[in-house]
């Protein structure tokens, strides 16, 4: 079996014990510069081993079955069924406009139209088959007769329908006599809900009113209208319009940070962020949150809307996570925990201490151990590095404290102020 | 620590190899060579994210699909660790995207690794001094834990025998210690 990456008998062997402290202290300490191999020791130490080792060998398998088979299989991604979809969709539009205009031999408002309506009604009225053709099996089709000078036929891949029922919709021209016939028929399986909801309309319209023969040439190009209309927006607003664009940066070095994650709140739809810092995330509504977060930053959210373009900032946080935990533990300041020599007193030392400059407040929090000596002092809300190492030596270098939080993980906060 | 990198250096060649091979030939059981040989990381590395060994199994085989997809359109230096990104990416989105929820917490999964000090011979005493006022500034707990095991090479599990922390606690001590030094370098060396 090939599936033995050498990294991964080792971390077995120092999973079972069988390497010794040396060893183990190698493989630690290149797990710690390499997010790859800790991920996997990580992953490797949950878990039944029975029942991982059965898994990667049915995942051997799998890989080899996978590429003998001849079949050039194509798992397409929701992109290539919205491509397919919009597709569709266009073709019906299209249909429906010529639908539309070789009915209006009726007066109409519209002269340009009208002009170039002639043209193409003078054409024979020939099929122009659009087979979507997806994965081997289902195929959706979708076959529209259009008035064209000869019959097309494209072949488009599509990803597999993962259902089998199909939306049959049948609509049979509404030919006034001089006009060519046209008849339209159009089979999908429904995946994408943007299709869906279109040949919906599509559906319901002409079945909801049986349309006289000859009349009104105004209704049919309402309903026409609608229709395309109705296409348009729902190609749109999967393609082009609704993106949100922007670039993210730290917020203390103002360098461009890549692999941050962005996230749409009301999709759940994310990217990461280029070698730029950039990203482009489609599928926005007219107001949305973004979400933006990456790891040793703080999580940023903001308001955003279609097509517009954000500069984010991240602060880099301060806090890991197992000190995050500790936070709420003390958020309101009914701690037990006081200077040993009080709080007017610490506070007039830390009043002198905290050197010149504008008035600026870094808010530092940390536990007390068993002898009353700050440990873990971290900075919660800070200023500049320098200026935080100034405000935890100070509460290292301050008073030592008491009271009944001492020696547990009790939290203090206090705000050093500089002026 | 040589033995590794040697075997790692092999590895690495390998992988160039075939890639270049696929790429010439688009012979799909060359790419299914290559990726078995790293399949067994992204198993473990899902089963890490997703925690259920069936998803696992079946995020391995989603991501050679996505693999054969994208193979052709992009750059890839080192086989491994671009596969290594990308399967993350990949079981970080399946996450996400099973949360479907309004708001979206963003979990901090990683963090991300100190990249090697490279420092000049002639930095190296400055930084040494550096070095140690950061240490020192450090929590105790990190500290210590810092201290046995990069400058005494002691394992977690030694460590842990010596303080009596926890093995968890050793690991987390260690990852903020590093984090903590590394910005206090980072600090200094700007200085």
């Amino acid at each position: 079996m090939k599936n033995n990456h050498p990294d991964i008998l080792l971390i077995r062997k120092y999973l079972r014990g069988e390497l010794s402290a040396r060893e183990m202290h190698m493989l630690e300490k290149r797990a710690q510069e390499d997010p790859m191999l800790m991920d996997m020791m990580i992953g490797m130490e949950s878990g039944n081993e029975e029942i991982h080792a059965s898994n990667l060998s049915t995942i051997d398998k799998l890989i080899e079955q996978r590429v003998t088979n001849k079949q050039t299989q194509k798992i397409n991604g929701w992109r290539t069924w919205l491509a397919a979809a919009a597709s569709v969709i266009f073709v019906v539009a299209i249909g429906m406009w010529i639908f539309r205009t070789s009915k209006s031999n009726v007066p109409s408002r519209q002269e340009k139209l009208a002009v170039k309506d002639t043209s193409v009604v003078r054409r024979d009225t020939n099929a122009a088959i659009v087979e979507v053709s997806p994965k081997q099996l289902d195929s959706s089709r979708l076959i529209a007769a259009l008035p064209v000078d000869k019959s097309r036929s494209i072949n488009m891949l599509s990803a597999k329908p993962k259902t089998s029922s199909r939306n049959t919709i049948k609509e049979t021209g509404l030919s006034s006599e001089p006009l060519p016939r046209q008849h339209a028929e159009i089979a999908l399986s429904p995946d994408s809900f943007s299709l869906i909801t279109s040949t919906d309309d599509v559906k319901q319209r002409p079945s909801s009113r049986k349309v006289p023969m000859v009349s009104s040439a105004e209704s049919l190009r309402g309903r026409a209208g609608s229709i395309e209309s109705l296409s348009t927006k729902s190609v749109f607003s999967q393609t082009v319009e609704n993106y949100v664009k922007g670039i993210v940066k730290d917020k203390e070095t103002d360098q461009p940070l890549q692999g941050a994650n962005v996230v749409l709140a009301d999709k759940a739809m994310g990217v990461h962020t280029d070698s730029n810092g950039r990203f482009r995330i489609t599928g926005a509504s007219d107001s949305t949150h973004l979400a933006v977060s990456m790891a040793g930053y703080n999580h940023q959210q903001i308001n955003v809307k279609a097509k517009d373009t954000v500069l984010i900032t991240l602060e880099p946080a301060n806090t890991s996570l197992e000190e995050v935990a500790g936070e709420d533990y003390n958020a309101k300041s009914n701690h037990s925990l006081k200077p040993a020599i009080g709080w007017n007193a610490y506070n007039k030392y830390l009043h002198i201490n905290a050197g010149d400059g504008n008035r600026r407040k870094v808010t530092v929090a940390f536990q007390v151990d068993t002898r009353g000596k700050p440990m873990n002092v971290r900075v919660i809300k800070g200023l500049n590095e320098e200026v935080n190492q100034r405000a935890v030596k100070l509460i290292y270098d301050g008073a030592r404290w008491e009271g009944e939080g001492i020696g547990s993980n009790e939290e203090v906060k206090v705000n050093v102020y500089f002026k | 620590m040589s033995g590794f990198n040697n075997y790692k250096q092999s590895d690495a060649e390998n992988d160039e190899m075939l890639l270049k091979r696929y790429r010439q030939t688009q012979d799909l059981s060359v790419l299914g060579e290559l990726f078995q040989t790293h399949a067994s990381m992204v198993y473990y590395v899902c089963y890490r994210y997703l925690q259920d060994s069936e998803q696992s199994k079946d995020a391995v085989m989603q991501i050679f699909e996505e693999l054969i997809q994208k193979i052709n359109k992009q750059e890839i230096k080192r086989f491994g660790s671009w596969l290594y990104v990308f399967s993350r990416n990949h079981c970080l989105m399946q996450l996400r995207s099973a949360k479907k929820m309004q708001y979206v917490p963003l979990v901090e999964f990683v963090e991300f690794p100190i990249n090697g000090h490279h420092v000049d011979e002639d930095d190296k005493e400055k930084s040494l001094v550096v070095l140690e006022k950061c240490m020192e500034k450090l929590p105790e707990k990190q500290r210590k834990s810092v201290d046995l095991f990069y400058l005494n090479e002691k394992c977690y599990k030694e460590i842990v025998d010596l303080t009596g922390y926890t093995l968890n606690e050793v690991k987390s001590y260690i990852q903020n210690g590093k984090r903590n030094l590394k910005i206090c370098m980072d600090k200094n060396r700007e200085e």
